[in-house]
């Protein structure tokens, strides 16, 4: 309406509507009352993981600038290969300098996981509590995790203000693993204005994983207004739309262990006024084997990058506002920080999900992908999770299982972006909301004593931490310690878990996985980036609910080959690699 | 039957009989008839003028007026009730009535305060605002008994020249200086404001206040839930509907609304039968058309939801909900070169919409009257099909400058366009005489 004030698979099977014989299936699951047992424990002061990330807002007095407002992500990465996931925060920034202009950075942490839900924090040894020779860390954000140089370690990348950094994982010599920076030797040590999320993918399908970066605004001391309100007289943090857009950045891996910034080559959009972003999702939404880049960006239209290159070559069409998936169900943009695919119907096809600022729905998009159309249909109505009301800013989040029912569920982290926010608290709980049968209902009394507190988060990153197969999820909060949640749902349902490996340690980005159990078709993409600045856990978990064998798990792997596994053992893990030629 | 008609014609001359029979029996009796009579006459005039205060009291000038004509055939010559009358007729719109019942006063009574004041509102209301406010205020701020009733008549000229800042300061100053009991009006009067000055928390609080002072204000209680709807949140806006639904069950507005709940809580068949319920009595509602194509592209019903969009489209052609919903409807229709084209047609109307909802937000300050933003928002606004927007923003442009050649021309083209020719003409010969 008018408003005045504000208003893709190898095999062919793009050529056909994919699973339909998916959805033909419905499972009738038992009325069950909303309460029940917790589905999580807060296990974060028996974990010895005691960080804070730190936004500098204590400063007086107060700038209250936007860099205050994103806060930072966790990233789950198993850096010492000894199978458990390790954790590693980045710890934001201050004000310093005798105007307190000068942004500095805290250091991050990273904190090697000893099973059981133990911690220790490993960031000196492993070379992380400084930059490059010994230079102090820069105000940082989010993190992503890959393996750019395909040694079989997984790498990782911190994004903040001014700079980006990228760790190579090496050997420390002594039959451990330290992080060195990389930084400069990749070329990534340049170019950047303010970097949020981050997603490692193989874009240009030479096997080697890529790298996209979304950067914000173009705030700065030097373009820095003090005159936003939000009730007519309290000084606050002011809204995107006083800033221009930053052009994101789409880096190709060299292979030799540098990057080339290719972002105009590739297509990406300019800055403007139409380029804020804050989420990157890597996922094959076409099911034509190419990962596309969905980006979420505050107050602007999202973008739809789609995959478009050829070996050595990244080329993307952006196409966001005609698949539907760059606003909300009018098109209106929204304040998009987060973002996940899934299957939560079981159609066979990802689903997008964003969330997104207070007072406008998150989007649920189901993709009715189809040939050479490239569309979604905005779903959040239909899929219940218009009826639970949208009152809390929305950031990190994800799909995973968490009760094994086959049904994939989501959570939400919540916490304003603004320091005093009029209709709605600033700190606010998170959301857990139960997928039955591809209709949502609000569990969050069911999410234990954490989701019944307030707090101000920002990141989180699902993982199984203590490999019993359920998912647990961490969260990064500003100026409030990261919680650890622990996965305690009934256990009364069954479950597999998958790895995928590629020769030559080539990445996985855009693979899926077709699990066929108990009459039911489950499907899982390889992603790249997701949640709001964090790096999740790269395996795959199915819930099978009471099925206690599966059929078929079938693996359409990113270059068009399929491989089908039978007869798989269930509540474990499997790794799964590619034939080689 | 002429036995009938005889005993007719006896009754209804037996008083003349009677009279001819006892004549000053039947004296005392007229004079006693007449004299009731007259009684009768000033008590309900009376009734008639408390009933007309009241009814003003109420902001029912339609209804005092009417009181009123009684009032004044009573006491023609009666300075206060002319002046009474003339302020209904104001507030009535009716300006020649309220001037001449203002003239007949100032030969009753003379330039009273009062009767010069309510010269002055008769002004305000006549478009003469900025030549009088600052009088006006000055009196407010002296502490003028009638200070509401200034601040009222200021506001509403405010907020129909669409001058919303200077409206806003009105009405804020209105509800400072009102007394308890509080009224609704301002508060509702400020809510609409807000709105259009982007505050819609503001706005939603005022109604809200609005809706506690007087809880049967239906139009107040409709926004806030429309409101409600537009922040996503259907679960508090269906009380509001529920309870207008009893209020005013023959009205479709809050059974249309209560079917867009009910399509975004994902209860489509509920929803269905509320929205096309309610269409029939809305044909042209735009909300409406359009959320019935979303709900027929839901239940994967394209062919249907096209239907619903076209209809919309029928009602304005630029609706940027409608064409971006057909964009995904066509697409679904494999229909790929209609839904780019209709996705280009989309984003031009967005482009201008949001143009000009920027411009009116943060460069339409009255105080500069730029007659070229002016100008701009009037083209941008005919383009986007708000015709009586946009010929108001191009005569305010033409205000600031008589000479301003794209808001002439503009209207000149605009009125070719709708056949009007004289009044084409009138604009192109300001083109001619500019270029002379």
């Amino acid at each position: 309406m008018w408003k005045w004030a504000p208003v893709l698979v190898l095999l062919s099977a793009c050529s056909q509507r994919p699973a339909d014989d998916v959805r033909s299936i419905k499972v009738e699951l038992p009325i069950e009352a909303k309460s029940g047992p917790d589905w999580f424990e807060d296990v974060t002061a028996a974990s010895a993981v005691a960080f804070t990330y730190k936004n500098g807002e204590d400063v007086k007095p107060p700038h209250l600038s936007i860099l205050e407002s994103l806060g930072g992500g966790a990233a789950l990465i198993d850096f010492d290969g000894d199978g458990l996931l390790d954790l590693f925060l980045p710890g934001g920034g201050y004000f310093a300098g005798t105007d307190n202009k000068e942004i500095r950075g805290h250091p991050c942490g990273l904190f090697k996981n000893l099973a059981g839900f133990k911690f220790h924090e490993v960031t000196k040894e492993t070379g992380l509590d400084t930059l490059a020779a010994g230079q102090p860390w820069f105000y940082t954000h989010a993190a992503a995790v890959g393996d750019y140089d395909r040694d079989g370690w997984p790498d990782l990348l911190v994004t903040g203000w001014s700079r980006i950094a990228l760790f190579r994982n090496v050997s420390d010599g002594k039959g451990g693993r330290r992080f060195e920076d990389a930084s400069a030797k990749a070329g990534l040590d340049q170019g950047i204005t303010w970097a949020t999320s981050a997603a490692w993918a193989d874009l240009d399908s030479d096997g080697w994983p890529d790298l996209y970066v979304c950067q914000y605004v173009d705030w700065s001391f030097n373009n820095h207004p003090t005159d936003c309100n939000y009730d007519g007289k309290t000084p606050d943090v002011c809204p995107p739309k006083k800033f221009q857009g930053l052009p994101h950045k789409v880096y190709r891996n060299n292979t030799d262990g540098s990057f080339t910034d290719v972002s105009k080559e590739a297509g990406l959009l300019e800055g403007g006024n139409g380029s804020k972003g804050l989420g990157v999702l890597v996922v094959d939404v076409n099911l034509d084997g190419k990962p596309d880049v969905y980006v979420a960006n505050d107050t602007v239209l999202n973008f739809l990058y789609i995959n478009q290159s050829t070996p050595g070559r990244i080329h993307f069409r952006e196409g966001g506002l005609m698949a539907g998936v760059a606003g909300d169900g009018s098109g209106n943009p929204q304040g998009s920080m987060g973002l996940d695919a899934g299957d939560p119907e079981g159609r066979g096809q990802p689903a997008l999900w964003v969330t997104n600022y207070e007072n406008e729905l998150h989007a649920l998009y189901r993709n009715v992908c189809d040939k050479d159309r490239i569309l979604f249909v905005f779903h959040t109505p239909a899929s219940g999770i218009a009826a639970i009301g949208q009152k809390y800013v929305g950031w990190g989040t994800g799909f995973a299982d968490f009760d094994y029912d086959g049904w994939e569920d989501l959570f939400v982290v919540n916490g304003h972006a603004i320091r005093y926010p009029k209709g709605a608290p600033r700190a606010q709980k998170p959301v857990l909301l139960r997928n039955r049968t591809g209709k949502f209902e609000d569990i969050t009394r069911r999410g234990g004593p954490f989701f019944q507190q307030p707090h101000l988060a920002r990141g989180a990153a699902l993982g199984d931490l203590d490999n019993d197969g359920r998912m647990d999820f961490v969260v990064s909060h500003m100026n409030e310690p990261v919680a650890i949640l622990r996965n305690v749902a009934p256990k009364d349902n069954h479950w597999i878990g998958v790895q995928l490996a590629r020769p030559e340690k080539a990445d996985v980005v855009g693979a899926r996985i077709v699990l066929e159990a108990g009459g039911r078709k489950q499907t899982r993409f390889a992603k790249g980036g997701g949640s709001y600045a964090s790096a999740p856990d790269r395996r795959f978990v199915f819930g099978l609910g009471k099925t206690e064998r599966i059929d078929s798990l079938r693996v359409v792997w990113p270059d068009g080959k399929q491989q089908v596994w039978a007869g798989l053992e269930i509540d474990r893990y499997h790794r799964l690699a590619q034939k080689e030629e | 039957m002429l036995r009938y008609v005889k005993v007719a014609v006896r009754a209804l001359t037996y008083p003349l009989r009677a009279a001819r029979r006892r004549p000053l029996v039947a004296l005392l009796l007229i004079a006693a008839l007449l004299a009731t009579l007259l009684v009768c006459s000033f008590l309900y005039a009376g009734y008639q003028w408390r009933s007309a205060q009241n009814a003003l009291a109420s902001d029912r000038a339609e209804e005092a007026r009417a009181h009123l004509a009684f009032c004044l055939f009573m006491w023609p010559r009666s300075a206060e009730v002319q002046f009474i009358a003339g302020r209904a007729a104001r507030l009535c719109g009716d300006v020649t009535a309220a001037e001449a019942h203002l003239d007949r006063c100032l030969k009753l009574e003379g330039a009273t305060q009062k009767v010069q004041l309510e010269f002055l509102l008769l002004r305000v209301q006549t478009g003469e605002v900025d030549q009088v406010a600052s009088a006006l205020v000055a009196a407010v701020e002296e502490g003028h008994p009638e200070s509401p009733l200034i601040l009222e008549t200021l506001a509403r000229a405010y907020m129909h020249l669409l001058r919303y800042k200077e409206a806003l300061a009105c009405l804020t100053r209105w509800i400072e200086e009102m007394q308890a009991p509080e009224s609704a009006k301002p508060h509702q009067w400020r809510g609409w404001v807000f709105e259009r000055l982007g505050h819609s928390k503001r706005a939603m609080e005022d109604y809200q206040k609005a809706l506690r002072h007087d809880p049967s204000l239906s139009s107040a209680r409709l926004r806030v839930a429309e409101m409600l709807l537009e922040d996503n949140d259907p679960l508090a806006a269906i009380p509001h509907l529920e309870h207008l639904r009893e209020q005013l069950p023959t009205r479709p507005e809050p059974m249309a609304r209560l079917g867009q709940c009910r399509f975004l809580q994902g209860r489509h068949d509920e929803a269905r039968r509320l929205l096309e319920e309610a269409v029939k009595e809305m044909p042209k509602d735009l909300n409406l058309l359009v959320y019935l194509g979303k709900l027929e592209l839901q239940q994967d019903r394209p062919a249907d939801a096209e239907k619903w969009l076209r209809r919309a489209l029928q009602v304005d052609d630029k609706d940027t909900e409608a064409l971006y919903t057909l964009v995904s409807v066509l697409q679904v229709r494999g229909r790929v070169e209609e839904a780019a084209a209709t996705l280009k047609q989309y984003k031009h109307f967005k482009e201008l919409v949001e143009r000009v909802n920027r411009l009116l937000r943060e460069e339409s300050d009255p105080a500069t009257n730029n007659p070229a933003v002016c100008s701009e928002i009037g083209i941008l606004l005919l383009q986007v099909g708000r015709e009586r927007l946009g010929e108001y923003w191009l005569g305010r442009a033409l205000e600031g400058d008589p000479h301003h050649q794209p808001s002439h021309k503009a209207l000149a083209d605009y009125y070719d366009g709708k056949g009007e020719s004289d009044k084409a003409a009138h604009h192109r010969a300001r083109l001619r005489l500019k270029k002379e």
